[in-house]
Order: structure tokens, then sequence, then C-alpha cells
């Protein structure tokens, strides 16, 4: 199965690496797709991904053609969850909150993240696992992300999918 | 009395591996022991088997642990006061399957 990441804007790496690690494609931030920040603003972001906490400013861009949503700190609204799924939004789960924190906090971040994607997957929603590294030292490997999806409660299926199939079908060209 | 089984993990160290091996052997087994916790630690019988190149090695563990031990990589960015970083290439249940893994990566590399 092919698998596929996406990564923060500068983040620097070879073809060499993105092979090593196991990865079909590694899309990035502001080469391959749009990043808009919903708490800025709200706006049209058709093809973009949303990302923010604020509610009704990713209301309006899920239903204005985003085509992923990625939540600040993990905390959804049902509204928001329902509206993100009548759209065919992916919401994508990054783990560089997760890999970034240390001691109590990543604990912290390892507990929402895991309620977060049980109650995704609860309504059914498309669920895509990213890395969301900023540089070469927080990247992983495909085998990474799969077992850290799988740490937060996915099964071995939706984790290879989310790290494979849905990633590419979002933003695969 | 039953055997234990293994599973080895190919890990690519991304800022190299230095020339003091068993220094780094411990720092890494100690930051592995942060992730895991004292109770669950000595369940891995983890083990550094071989250094392959500048900067790629092959670490044992047990089959019950290994799901953890790519976890426990993909968390760990600091051996004692240097940044580190850990990619999980692959895993397998012998060291020969991995050491003609990375012979193809080889060729691929030179391709690339």
């Amino acid at each position: 199965m092919p698998y596929y990441d996406i990564v923060s804007e500068g983040c620097d790496f070879s073809a060499d690496l993105q092979r090593r690690l196991g990865f079909s494609k590694i899309f990035s931030i502001g080469r391959d797709i749009t990043l808009y920040d919903a708490d800025k603003k709200a706006g049209n972001c058709e093809g973009c991904i949303a990302y923010g906490s604020n509610a009704s400013n990713m209301i309006h861009m899920a239903r204005s053609g985003a085509k992923a949503i990625m939540i600040k700190d993990f905390k959804i609204e049902k509204k928001l969850l329902e509206i993100a799924i009548d759209n065919g939004c992916t919401l994508l789960v990054p783990f560089n909150t997760i890999i970034s924190a240390y001691g109590f906090e990543r604990s912290r971040n390892l507990f929402k993240a895991s309620r977060f994607l049980s109650y995704a997957r609860k309504n059914d929603a498309k669920i895509s696992f990213i890395s969301m590294a900023s540089s070469k030292i927080w990247m992983c490997s495909y085998m990474q992300l799969v077992e850290l999806a799988k740490m937060i409660g996915a099964s071995e299926g939706e984790a290879r999918i989310g790290v494979g199939e849905t990633t590419k079908a979002v933003f695969g060209k | 009395m039953i055997r234990e089984k293994h599973r080895y993990l190919l890990v690519e160290s991304a800022g190299g591996i230095p020339n003091d091996k068993a220094a780094f052997s411990k720092a890494l087994h100690k930051e592995i022991m942060v992730c895991f916790g004292q109770l669950h630690y000595f369940k891995g019988s983890f083990r550094i088997m071989e250094f392959l190149e500048s900067d790629l090695f092959i670490i044992r563990s047990s089959l019950a642990e290994y799901e953890n031990l790519i976890r426990a990589f993909a968390l760990i960015k600091r051996l004692g006061n240097e940044e580190a970083a850990f990619y999980t290439l692959k895993s397998s249940g012998t060291i020969r399957a991995l050491k003609h893994y990375l012979d193809g990566l080889g060729k691929d590399r030179n391709i690339l």
C-alpha cells in the first residue's frame, strides 16, 4: 500500500529520505497544499486545509469547500463535525503536538487525540494521520505513523488507510 | 520452557551515530526506559545487535513489545543534551532479512 504524509511549511527533506521513510509522496504545506488559518479570518478556502479552533469560522470554511480540517487542540464541536462530514471534509490528526510535547503535556495531548479519534470514528468521519513535521527531526517513517495511530485507538486497518489512501484521495493529483 | 520470540528493527539515526557506541547505547536505553516506564521496560529485552553504517543500527525487541518500541522511537527527540531523531525503516523476524532490505535500499539510493 502506498503511504503519504503532510509536513509543515519550510520542512526540508530530500527525495531519498522520503523513499527511505516509506512514503510514496510527502506533501508540503505551502508547496503542494495551502493551509488556511481559520482563527484569523473566515474566507473561501476551496481545496485547502482549514486550521484553527474557532468553530464558526471552521464551519464556514467546511461549507466553502475545504478539503480537510485540522482542529487546534483536538477540540471539535458536534455541529462542526456534522457539517464537515456532510461536505466530505477529511479530519486530519497531526502528531506533531504529541511528538513535540514531553511528560505530562504529551500524556494530555495523547488523551485528547484519542478522545478526538474516538468521537470521529463514532460519527464515521474520514480520518487522515499526518506528522505535520516542521523539520527533519520531527519527521516519522510510515511505520511510526501507523503505530502512533494505533496508539491513540485506531485499528490496524484504519491506521494504514489513514496514512495511505485517505491522504492520497484528498490531496493526490 | 518456551523460547521467547524476538523482532528486529532497522533504525536510522537522523543525527548519525557517534564513535562512542557504548555511550550511545546507554543513552538510547535510558530514553527508551523513559518512554516505557520501569514496569514495562524489562519485558522488551531490548538490545542493539549491530551498527551497520554511520547512521543505521539493528535493535532487538521481544515480539510483544516491538510495536511500543516503534512508537518510542517516534517520541525520542533527545539523547542526553543533544537533539536526536530515529526513523524505524523496517521490522523483521531475522537480521538477515533486514540486511537484505538494506541492500535493496542501497541500490535505490544509487539510482536517486
